[in-house]
């Protein structure tokens, strides 16, 4: 993988588009390398600045790119997703809402096989604030520091990041996997990627009801990491049966639930927090 | 058999599937079944036919591993109702290439794991090719039979569910689905709206941006001893007309007859909280509430949303607890 700390030169797929285009921005006033863009069919135009290609084959050529921030709309986000693969993209961040399910298993399926990172659909990107933002996070919220955020949301991820920065704990890496029920990179993998390295102070797990997410990622961070691990859960209070972003066929039901998520992850050693608000409280008495 | 159809599990604990042994047994099975309340759904068709004997019966289904990222096929000789409850060693997963699908190999591994030979065998292969066509032409995230019977006659598929990916529902008109039939009236008008709405019962309507923040603002209400009652998460808010329509969808009494409040929670991250404040004291001066509200905004622009909101009346909180505690005493002194 790329040293996404160094050299992450990056594309915007979409960047005409309303969304594609304030993000591009968003994303180089925060310290981003955004070298170009892509929309098929408006290829040769400058969106504010920044070049529109034809295809990513040709930025990649000219400019080296190696990550790529998707916003293309659903119904076309497999094929623009297959096209940057296929062109040499390293890094995928899919920021795209409502993408098919089974276009987000191909999706995850080619990354695998290629060794690429993708991260998402319906993912808020990642940030390291020391300079680079992959998505769409808001640039205010972040501070310079040692603390990893890895999380399934979006806005409640900017929440808990902006309580952390309020109680002067920095990060040094803010993730956000997607909340859809097939996502390309897991928690898990994340860690073993791009944390393994930079040893953080802290790692802050935000999670929610369904899915096993939590506790592997907890189960691998443990294998290299014996830092405070600090976890939200999300969904406490939701009724089973109801549809709060959990299809659940009959494969591992029982243990995405949230008592069974909090003990399980408690008996792993993380300091499970029952409020948000009490995260910050949490990092800084475990890291300081 | 008569069979009262509704898109959910556990019809044969709800004595909606009952078995008749004459046309008036099958009359009287269908009054008690047609119009019954099955977890919240109203049976509306009943599928009357014919009892068939069996020697063997099968679990078959074609659904997705979340933490694989990958179609597997899932089966198991113990078939019927008690799926659910089976023994994991007794069910056999086997994940699939989203690209390539069932392949010969993978059908010969299920095969191997049942035990079964010959006809049995032939008939299970053909039966799980076609749940895979069936699964990946038409984006489903579960295809099952349950159970699957051999008799003499062959195989027969006594039931079987299907649900169909909502995000892929764009490239299937062919399906023709009317996909609001069995949604409470109020997450059909939010799906229309292209929020995300759910119903849970009687408390407080909450308004915020983002399914996790959604979930985390209900968990606090529970824990300031109020009722969750409904929810819309608003997605991406920088439209004022938007927060003008969310809102008063959560008003609509024939929508949400049993609301006891309404929490508004804004993150204003990429959205502004001035623009969100417009779109807040609009649609109060189109609807009058008769519950107590309580706004919470945090963000970009934060102080010009506060003031927006305090100048036309309304009590500002920038913590979610504060609100809850506020809410709580509101919602209390009326009850």
């Amino acid at each position: 993988m790329i040293d996404i700390w160094k050299d992450a030169k990056v594309i915007v797929q979409g960047i005409t588009g309303h969304q594609g285009g304030r993000h591009a921005l968003e994303m180089r006033s925060f310290g981003t390398n955004v070298v170009g863009g892509v929309t098929p069919g408006k290829g040769g135009q400058l969106m504010s600045g920044i070049p529109v290609f034809e295809t990513v084959r040709e930025v990649v050529r000219k400019f080296h790119a190696n990550s790529s921030a998707i916003f293309v709309p659903a119904e076309h986000c497999l094929e623009a997703a297959m096209e940057s693969m296929e062109a040499g993209i390293e890094l995928l961040v899919v920021v795209t809402e409502h993408v098919p399910i089974h276009d987000a298993m191909k999706m995850r399926g080619r990354a695998d096989t290629l060794g690429i990172t993708l991260i998402g659909p319906n993912s808020p990107g990642l940030a390291i604030p020391t300079g680079l933002k992959i998505g769409i996070m808001p640039n205010h919220i972040f501070k310079k520091g040692n603390v990893a955020v890895l999380s399934r949301s979006g806005t409640l991820t900017y929440e808990i990041v902006n309580g952390l920065t309020s109680a002067g704990i920095g990060q040094s890496l803010v993730v956000g996997i997607g909340g859809d029920q097939v996502v390309g990179s897991s928690m898990a993998s994340i860690a073993n990627g791009m944390l393994r390295k930079e040893r953080p102070d802290c790692i802050v797990l935000i999670g929610e009801i369904g899915g096993l997410e939590e506790q592997l990622a907890t189960e691998t961070i443990k294998g290299w990491y014996d830092g405070p691990i600090v976890a939200y859960i999300a969904g406490r209070t939701a009724p089973p049966g109801k549809r709060m972003g959990h299809a659940g066929a009959i494969i591992g039901d029982s243990s995405e639930s949230y008592p069974k998520k909090v003990s399980s992850l408690s008996d792993l050693g993380v300091h499970v927090c029952d409020h948000l608000y009490d995260v910050p409280v949490f990092v800084k008495k475990a890291s300081y | 058999m008569v069979k009262g159809q509704v898109p959910i599990g556990g019809r044969g604990k709800a004595g909606a599937i009952r078995k008749a042994l004459s046309p008036e047994e099958a009359l009287d099975a269908f009054d008690s079944i047609a119009g019954m309340n099955v977890k919240g759904h109203i049976v509306r068709s009943v599928l009357i036919e014919e009892f068939v004997g069996y020697d063997m019966e099968f679990y078959l289904a074609m659904t997705i591993d979340r933490s694989l990222g990958r179609p597997v096929l899932v089966i198991s000789r113990k078939g019927g109702m008690e799926v659910e409850s089976t023994d994991a060693k007794d069910i056999k997963k086997i994940p699939l290439d989203p690209f390539d699908g069932m392949t010969s190999h993978d059908l010969e591994e299920a095969i191997e794991s049942l035990g079964v030979e010959g006809r049995v065998a032939s008939g299970i292969k053909e039966t799980s090719k076609r749940i895979w066509n069936v699964f990946s032409r038409s984006d489903c995230e579960l295809v099952e039979i349950n159970p699957l019977i051999i008799n003499d006659g062959g195989q027969v598929c006594l039931d079987a569910k299907v649900i169909i990916n909502d995000d892929s529902l764009f490239r299937h008109p062919e399906l023709d689905l009317d996909v609001d039939r069995e949604r409470e009236p109020f997450e059909a008008e939010c799906r229309r709206n292209g929020f995300s709405g759910v119903v849970l019962g009687e408390g407080v309507a909450v308004v915020a941006n983002g399914a996790g923040l959604t979930m985390s603002v209900l968990d606090e209400i529970g824990d300031a001893g109020l009722r969750g009652g409904a929810f819309l998460d608003l997605g991406g808010a920088d439209d004022p007309d938007r927060i003008v329509k969310a809102i008063t969808t959560v008003g609509d009494r024939t929508l949400l007859p049993k609301i006891e409040g309404l929490f508004i929670c804004i993150f204003g991250g990429i959205t502004r909280c001035d623009v969100v404040a417009e779109g807040i004291v609009a649609a109060l001066s189109v609807k009058m509430f008769d519950v107590p509200i309580v706004i919470r905004l945090r963000g970009i622009n934060e102080s010009e949303g506060r003031m927006i909101l305090e100048n036309a009346g309304l009590i500002v909180h920038s913590s979610i607890e504060e609100a809850c505690a506020a809410l709580r005493i509101a919602v209390g002194s009326r009850s």
